[in-house]
């Protein structure tokens, strides 16, 4: 027994060494090559939309995360959005906000997979933010999670990942909005359905719902997309989606923007299949700043 | 509690310490731990389930003791069809209920007369299909005075409810681990080391190659129009590679975990995909499973003696038998009858048997006419797999329609698996790295049990890193293991 635990010790000193060297290194090495990780992200949204002033809160998935530059509006606001959000997270971001201030204005990011998909991908972080009743939509603890975060961190692909990154560092910038550099190219492609699940139509009510009980009006903001992106969805499937956002809008008296066909962006403004790049989020915000102007300057001068 | 869970990571050397620390040559404490951690294996999925477990050890404990104390032979009969009865109406219910009610509302509509029966909302309990079958095997094996029954209930309540296997096989016979209960286990070098060695080849088999295949394997089963011919024959054969490894890294890990405990636990697998005829497929297959099938339905039947009319009967029933305890879909039960439907000609033409030795057992090199052999017979599995993988009856069809079309030399299109883990090149890497290792220990119990045993430590420590390695490095997403919802 003894000269078998002996013989096993001896096998796995240099895995334990590897999985230590790993869990504690590569989070260092990420941010240096790569900018901010996602727990740091979030951590910075999360304090900067809870203790910021602002009267404008968005909310939305990467496209709004990367697109939409707060700079640019005509009042004060935040970029509270994160890659892979969905409605249930947009909603229990907007409800960890009215717990700790008031809003007058919100934008939500919409878009024709969004109602498609549950993330989980950052939950390992979120459940340490959101209302426990959060975690009642997913079937894995935080534990697991968290065992898996650690996973994917000793993973020697991320060795492989940093060594080979040429050094492009991502940014968050003070007012949420996050910069991620790249180059799109004509081969990307993207596969996405318009799905409707049941839980995010929900959420997407819920949402709506809040904004009424607070008296914060809200404006449906979809952002342009490449035209590869669109393909993926028939002409009658945008109409019959187009149609739902806009009077479910109406319903709640919210407005409904739709740039994804928008003629003043081309390849060249996005960085991958689906994201505006940094100059082409500071075009699209005043964009969407003359359009939602009018109505804030009479409602809220 | 999964085998591939951190969990499980942490549960595993508390038990081994414990079992051979504290309980070293204490027999019945030893028994008494097993029990209780086996319970908590089992409740940590739900633990409502484990009085379920604990009222069927008790009802065949009972019986095999009240079958032992009647000399009556139909007071015996009666105990034994009341342990027939008492597990399969478990199966039933929990496993068929829905599945004949809702066939026999469609039936009675079809027919003009529809019928309303509310189907209700049961949950599979894990394993059931498992230990239900090894505790029935207890009772007959008791019936037919095979074995003696037990007295003592903690050793069999720990034998039907051993955590290693309690879940997903291999389905134990009473009369090869019931007695290992009863014999004090000593801890040996050997068997641990050989233990750890099948835990790691079952769990390389399981994250890296099934967990791997079962990402392809989803993007096209589940979207079979939106691919070529190719690319469908592709996912077949992927499919057959996940269900393989993901059934057999289980049972690898399985009775590695056994040996660490000082038990030894019957081959489920012995490198099936090498068969060169569905006949040796299925001595090779799930081997737990269709010796369970062959000595308590298939020769009590008949088997193979008697006319051609109860052969080609007892095959079917066999095979439709064998399929449909895999789940409660007709799917399965297609699965089972092509089957039958490809062993038939061999049995009718009495080369059921012609594949008895391995293939090159002493050659690692391979006969043109026996790779044929086993290539064809490979397809012929991967086939039926269609239908066992399909969600239902009509996407199975669909998927072997769309096979059969005009795109079928078409090259598949590589850009819809961008959202694989994998590159698809380097899942191919990886199949050979596996498929070799099995041809290379294709004489063993697994591929990894005497692979490099000759060499010097550290060359055959640096094997094992290897393997380490590709788990982390190739990890596949997380997926439960296949035959759980068995």
């Amino acid at each position: 027994m003894k000269s078998f635990i002996h013989v096993l010790g001896l096998f796995l000193i240099p895995i334990f060494s590897y999985c230590l060297f790993s869990l504690f290194l590569i989070p260092i090495l990420q941010e240096w090559r790569f900018g901010p990780n996602t727990e740091q992200q979030i951590s910075q949204s999360f304090s900067n939309a809870i203790n910021k002033d602002y009267d404008i809160l968005i909310l939305g998935n990467s496209r709004i995360y990367r697109g939409i530059n707060p700079d640019f509006l005509i009042r004060k606001a935040y970029n509270f959005s994160h890659d892979n959000d969905s409605y249930n997270q947009m909603f229990y971001k907007l409800k960890e906000v009215l717990k700790k201030k008031e809003i007058k204005l919100l934008i939500i990011g919409v878009d024709y997979f969004q109602f498609s998909f549950i993330s989980n991908t950052r939950n390992y972080v979120y459940y340490d933010y959101f209302d426990s009743e959060y975690q009642k939509d997913f079937e894995e603890t935080n534990i697991s999670l968290k065992t898996k975060y650690l996973i994917q961190l000793i993973n020697p692909k991320r060795i492989i990942e940093i060594l080979k990154s040429k050094g492009t560092i991502s940014i968050l910038k003070e007012n949420g909005q996050y910069i991620k550099p790249g180059i799109a190219n004509e081969k990307q492609l993207s596969f996405n359905s318009m799905k409707m699940l049941p839980l995010q139509k929900r959420y997407f009510n819920e949402i709506l719902k809040l904004c009424k009980l607070n008296n914060i009006d809200f404006f449906l903001l979809m952002p342009p997309s490449r035209k590869k992106e669109l393909d993926n969805f028939t002409m009658n499937e945008k109409k019959k989606f187009n149609s739902f956002i806009s009077k479910t809008a109406s319903k709640f008296g919210g407005k409904y923007y739709n740039f994804s066909n928008s003629n003043d962006f081309s390849m060249s403004d996005f960085t991958d299949i689906t994201h505006l790049n940094e100059k082409a989020a500071d075009k699209f915000t005043k964009i969407v700043n003359d359009s939602i102007k009018p109505f804030i300057i009479t409602s809220h001068p | 509690m999964l085998f591939n869970s951190l969990e499980f990571a942490l549960f595993l050397p508390l038990v081994f310490l414990i079992y051979w620390y504290l309980f070293h040559q204490k027999l019945r404490l030893q028994n008494f731990f097993i029990l209780i951690v086996s319970y908590v294996f089992y409740g940590w999925w739900d633990w409502k389930f484990l009085t379920l477990i604990f009222f069927s050890s008790l009802v065949d404990y009972s019986i095999g003791i009240a079958l032992n104390k009647y000399e009556k032979p139909i007071t015996r009969k009666l105990l034994l069809w009341l342990s027939v009865g008492f597990n399969l109406g478990l199966l039933g219910f929990f496993k068929y209920y829905n599945f004949f009610i809702d066939n026999f509302i469609s039936a009675f509509t079809f027919f003009g007369n529809p019928i309303s029966i509310n189907s209700l909302n049961i949950i599979l309990p894990v394993g059931i299909s498992f230990y239900t079958f090894q505790t029935l095997s207890y009772s007959i094996d008791v019936f037919k005075r095979k074995i003696s029954p037990t007295k003592d209930f903690i050793a069999f309540a720990a034998f039907v409810s051993f955590f290693p296997q309690l879940v997903a096989g291999p389905i134990e016979r009473a009369s090869n681990l019931l007695p290992q209960f009863f014999k004090v286990r000593e801890f040996s070098y050997q068997n641990s080391v050989d233990g750890l060695r099948q835990i790691l080849w079952g769990i390389f088999k399981k994250i890296v190659i099934a967990d791997n295949c079962a990402e392809f394997v989803n993007i096209i089963f589940n979207n079979p129009s939106n691919f070529t011919s190719l690319s469908l024959i592709a996912g077949a054969i992927l499919f057959s590679f996940q269900i393989y490894c993901d059934f057999s890294g289980y049972s690898d890990i399985a009775i590695g975990v056994s040996k660490l405990l000082g038990f030894k636990l019957m081959q489920n697998f012995a490198f099936p995909y090498f068969s060169r005829d569905i006949a040796e497929f299925w001595r090779r297959w799930h081997i737990s499973l269709s010796t369970w099938f062959r000595d308590y339905l298939y020769i009590p039947l008949g088997g193979s003696k008697g006319n051609n009319y109860v052969k080609i009967r007892n095959t079917f029933i066999i095979f439709i038998v064998s399929g449909f305890w895999h789940g409660a879909n007709w799917t399965f039960i297609i699965w089972g009858l092509l089957n039958a439907l490809m062993f038939l000609p061999l049995l009718l033409g009495n080369r059921n048997r012609k594949n008895l030795e391995f293939t090159n057992v002493n050659r690692t090199t391979i006969k043109l006419k026996e790779m044929f052999s086993i290539v064809r017979n490979f397809m012929i599995v991967s086939f039926a797999w269609i239908f066992f993988r399909a969600e239902n009856l009509t996407s199975a069809i669909n998927y072997v329609k769309l096979i059969f079309n005009t795109s079928l030399f078409q090259l598949p299109k590589g850009f819809v698996f961008a959202s694989t883990n994998l590159h698809p090149i380097l899942l191919l890497l990886l199949l050979m790295f596996f498929i070799l290792t099995e041809w290379a220990g294709k004489n063993n119990q697994y591929a990894l049990e005497n692979l490099g045993m000759n060499w010097a430590r550290p060359k055959r420590f640096a094997l094992y890193y290897t393997i380490i390695f590709f788990i982390f490095a190739f990890q596949g997403s997380k997926q439960e293991f296949i035959y759980f919802q068995f």
